[in-house]
């Protein structure tokens, strides 16, 4: 028998009866096409079935678009009807971590846990539930947990690609690039789709292939996706790919077009802030993070802004994000969450809290061994003056020879405090020569060590 | 402040990773190229399902099932069943919308070209579903190779190209995204010019989508009692038959991922983002989970103060000249059709699967009796059927200050003007064909003959240069 067995019976038994109060019909053709009384046979749980008042508004069958919140509104509609059907659960657990991805609100992933464990306890094998399961993981940054998982999946079902992209994920994350690639390739060789290639363009950026990734994530848009947040993500890192390599105006388009796919791109917005920062636009590029930040407050936001309101003079502004970056620091200690590299950067940066950023990127060490993390770790071994310690994780960040600007002015500037100042300069000179403005305000840092203004 | 604890946030790898059976994409009709899931499996792509009996004896009954759809006569070599997906006709006879037997059809390759294999027999009660088994113990075994009638026990099986029996104006699609208004163009009406394709100097304005195009169809006759004769004793005379295509799943199953019933269906009522959820589920779940995607039926009584019934709609029609030739079929439905069932529009189309009266005549369509029609045969016009049917019961809400039946309050079950179906269905035909044919209902006017014996589907269009 299947890991799931069948799918349980519905809760109501439909009986059929014949409709008696249609009228008489002339019959006019001999083979019957209209008898003297048309009789429907009535499915009598019809009745029990009322409409939804928003069900028919999507009933245009082709081309009829539904957001996250319509898919949502339909499964729960579904799930509570039968709650005990394990299809029903896992579509509403699908949407519900699509949700978390558009939203970033954990609360959305809690209950997506809830709908699979019900499944689970009901049915330990169904597969579905197994898999949904693990994309919770992922999510939770639980990432050798994902590759366990994934690679018990990827056995009991080879053929389905899903399973090798977590896996895939799961491995970029933990610094295992060789195996994430025969993940990957395993994943696109079984079918070539947004999911697939955005993985390969991913892995090909990480590994210095900055060209073959834009191809690849271009080939991810044209492929689609069924929600606008898939095809809006894909479009983001394009622009993000290519702000790193200093094509401001294809970075620009591709934001634009990204939150034009989707207006909840959060990332797309903060990217598009990046580039108007890089052509001196301040206060547009202030709008702009200002935009990202009300769909979802993360820190890096917070301190993009924080040092935008510095540069314009504009103190107390300033002072209220970095405020909001210790209340998210807070909060998120509170929760119990120890890792975040990203906040450690953004403190990093602001060269303060600096024991409170060096146990997150410790933490977030302890969970993943990729180069960004081992970036984060190193710029805050810089900052805290423990330079030697700094080279080495910066080394580890470079060795895949990714093409990231702000991964080699971090390794530059290690160099050069570490005694090496000719090897710093000309990683320095690299980062400014992938994008002059790679960063509103550590980009000026960097023309500075050079010397220049 | 919105409570985040941010560090769950997702991460930049962390995308992309939601299961992919929610995907969107244009659909297409019948059910060709229906779903995203299905979009470039071809092999696993239904086009469209059959059920009828025998012509010429009425104690046999065909099943027949289309993939590949759009399949070029140029191409002929290329097109072929997969060798890895389970194809199956599932036959429910106690009206329960679960299958009490099934027809399973499995291909293999061979040098000499494939080989296909059916199973009949009933299920085991924990493989009904979407998750199925192999039959361990069929009650028939055929085998044979693809392309040739091959049969035993009197079963006979075809399963190879055929010519795509399935009729349709690609109109409907301009229809629908609103580049057209209506089938045939009426320069002058009550309200206006309707935009449509003119008519040809054929004196013909329908041009169907799938002339000169084939399908790999299975098509499998066999005895009603087949199975065991005892085994319908006491059951219903109605057969609820769909067809269904699944993948290699976990421990030696098979997982549904394509299915279907009545033409049409899907492409019309399911929302293009619940199309894959829909196919890989069961008609036992399709009212609980579908029926709100169904529109009202008109009844006898008025429902929004501008006597919106099914007389009043007969009437809108009639005056708006699209109940006559050359604007329009004429009305299949009398003007004092007496329905009293709001919901009969879902009592004919829920669960989707046929229905076919196995007590009825093999001719008889009996449109309305069981479903939309009794079963449904090759030269059936079913899109015809569902036009005219839909275009005089479906409840419309107009916009309001018109004054014209169905212009009154918003009403949930109601279609909302401007919703593209509202236009696709008005004249109640797609015009394929001679205007002289509209109105016969069992001939859709497809481009090939079809055969009077098995297999009854019309030979496959030939490479170009080649003879039929």
């Amino acid at each position: 028998m299947g890991i799931d067995g069948p799918f349980p019976r519905t809760v109501v038994a439909p009986v059929w009866g014949r409709l008696t109060s249609c009228a008489a019909v002339a019959c006019r053709r001999s083979h019957g096409i209209l008898r003297s009384s048309i009789a429907f046979f009535v499915f009598a749980c019809v009745a029990a079935c009322p409409l939804g008042a928003a069900d028919l508004k999507f009933a245009g069958g082709a081309g009829v678009s539904m957001s996250t919140d319509d898919r949502i509104a339909v499964f729960e509609k579904w799930a509570k009807g039968d709650p005990h059907n394990a299809q029903n659960c896992n579509l509403l657990a699908a949407a519900y971590i699509q949700k978390t991805r558009e939203t970033a609100d954990p609360g959305y992933l809690e209950r997506a846990d809830a709908l699979i464990g019900r499944v689970m306890a009901r049915e330990p094998r169904n597969y579905e539930a197994w898999r949904l399961r693990n994309l919770v993981e992922l999510n939770r940054h639980h990432f050798s947990t994902v590759a366990e998982y994934a690679g018990k999946l990827t056995a009991w079902v080879p053929a389905d690609p899903q399973n090798w992209g977590t896996l895939g994920d799961a491995l970029m994350e933990l610094g295992r690039y060789p195996e994430a690639a025969e993940a990957y390739g395993k994943m696109t060789t079984i079918k070539e789709s947004l999911f697939s290639l955005n993985r390969l363009a991913y892995y090909r950026f990480v590994t210095g292939n900055a060209e073959g990734a834009l191809e690849a994530m271009r080939k991810a848009v044209e492929a689609g996706a069924p929600y606008p947040e898939n095809k809006a993500w894909c479009l983001a890192e394009i622009g993000s790919m290519d702000f790193k390599l200093g094509k401001l105006d294809e970075a620009e388009r591709a934001y634009r077009d990204a939150i034009a796919a989707f207006p909840g791109q959060h990332q797309a917005h903060a990217g598009l802030g990046a580039v108007l920062a890089a052509r001196g636009r301040a206060s547009e590029a202030i709008e702009s993070y200002k935009r990202a930040q009300a769909i979802v407050p993360l820190p890096q936001y917070s301190g993009a802004l924080a040092g935008l309101f510095t540069a314009a003079g504009r103190a107390e502004d300033a002072r209220k994000q970095n405020a909001q970056i210790d209340m998210i620091a807070r909060l998120e200690e509170a929760a119990g969450q120890k890792a975040n590299r990203t906040l450690a950067l953004v403190y990093a940066n602001q060269e303060r809290n600096l024991d409170r950023a060096m146990a997150l990127a410790e933490a977030d060490l302890e969970l993943r061994h990729d180069i960004y993390t081992w970036d984060a770790m190193s710029w805050v071994l810089y900052k805290r003056g423990r330079l030697e310690e700094a080279r080495k994780a910066s080394h580890e960040a470079l060795k895949t020879g990714a093409r990231e600007p702000l991964l080699l002015y971090h390794a530059g500037m290690i160099e050069r405090a570490a005694g090496d100042g000719e090897a710093g300069r000309k990683l320095i000179e690299s980062a400014l020569a992938l994008n002059p403005r790679f960063d509103p305000v550590q980009a000026g840092v960097a023309r500075k060590a050079l010397g220049e203004r | 402040m919105r409570s985040f604890s941010l560090g769950l946030a997702v991460s930049a790898v962390a995308v992309c990773t939601t299961a992919a059976y929610l995907l969107t994409t244009p659909a297409r009709a019948a059910d060709h190229r229906d779903a995203p899931a299905v979009d470039g499996a071809g092999e696993g792509d239904i086009t469209d399902v059959y059920a009828f009996l025998n012509p010429k004896d009425r104690s046999r009954v065909v099943l027949a099932m289309g993939v590949n759809p759009f399949a070029v006569p140029a191409l002929l070599q290329s097109y072929r069943f997969s060798t890895g997906f389970l194809y199956q006709f599932k036959i429910d006879v106690n009206s329960d919308a679960k299958e009490d037997f099934v027809v399973q059809v499995t291909f293999r390759d061979t040098d000499a070209g494939q080989r296909v294999r059916v199973r009949v027999g009933q299920p085991d009660s924990t493989s009904v579903g979407g998750i199925n088994t192999l039959l361990t113990s069929p009650n028939i075994n055929v085998t044979g190779p693809v392309g040739s009638v091959i049969g035993d026990s009197g079963v006979q099986v075809f399963a190879g190209l055929r010519d795509d029996p399935f009729t349709l104006d690609g109109q409907f699609f301009r229809i629908v995204a609103g580049t057209a208004d209506v089938f045939r163009d009426i320069p002058a009406s009550p309200i206006g010019p309707l935009r449509g394709r003119k008519v040809g100097a054929n004196g013909q304005s329908g041009f169907d989508l799938f002339a000169g195009f084939n399908a790999s169809y299975i098509v499998v006759e066999l005895p009603i009692d087949a199975v065991s004769p005892a085994f319908f004793v006491n059951r219903s005379r109605i057969y609820n038959i769909w067809g269904t295509v699944s993948t290699p799943y976990v421990d030696e199953s098979y997982v549904q991922f394509e299915r279907m019933g009545q033409p049409l269906f899907n492409t019309v009522f399911i929302p293009a983002a619940l199309k894959d959820a829909f196919n890989a589920g069961v008609p036992a779940d399709d009212v609980a989970r579908f029926a709100g995607f169904v529109p009202d039926a008109l009844t006898t009584s008025d429902n929004d103060g501008n006597g919106n019934t099914i007389a009043g709609r007969a009437a809108l029609l009639t005056t708006l000249g699209l109940t006559a030739l050359p604007n329009g079929a004429p009305l299949l439905l009398p003007a004092n059709f007496g329905n009293t069932n709001k919901d009969l529009l879902r009592v004919a189309l829920l669960p989707d699967v046929l229905r076919l009266n196995l007590a009825a005549d093999p001719g008889d369509l009996s449109i309305g009796q069981f479903g939309l029609s009794n079963g449904r045969r090759p030269g059936d016009d079913v899109v015809d059927i569902a036009l005219r049917v839909l275009r005089q019961l479906a409840d419309v809400n107009f916009p309001s200050g018109l004054g014209v039946p169905g212009s009154g309050p918003a009403r949930a079950g109601a279609l909302t003007f401007p919703d593209r179906r509202i236009f696709a269905v008005l004249q109640g035909t797609d015009f394929v064909g001679p205007d002289g044919n509209i109105g016969n209902l069992d001939n859709n006017s497809n481009d090939s003959p079809f055969l009077t014996a098995f297999p009854y589907f019309a030979p496959a269009h030939p490479r170009p240069g080649d003879e039929q």
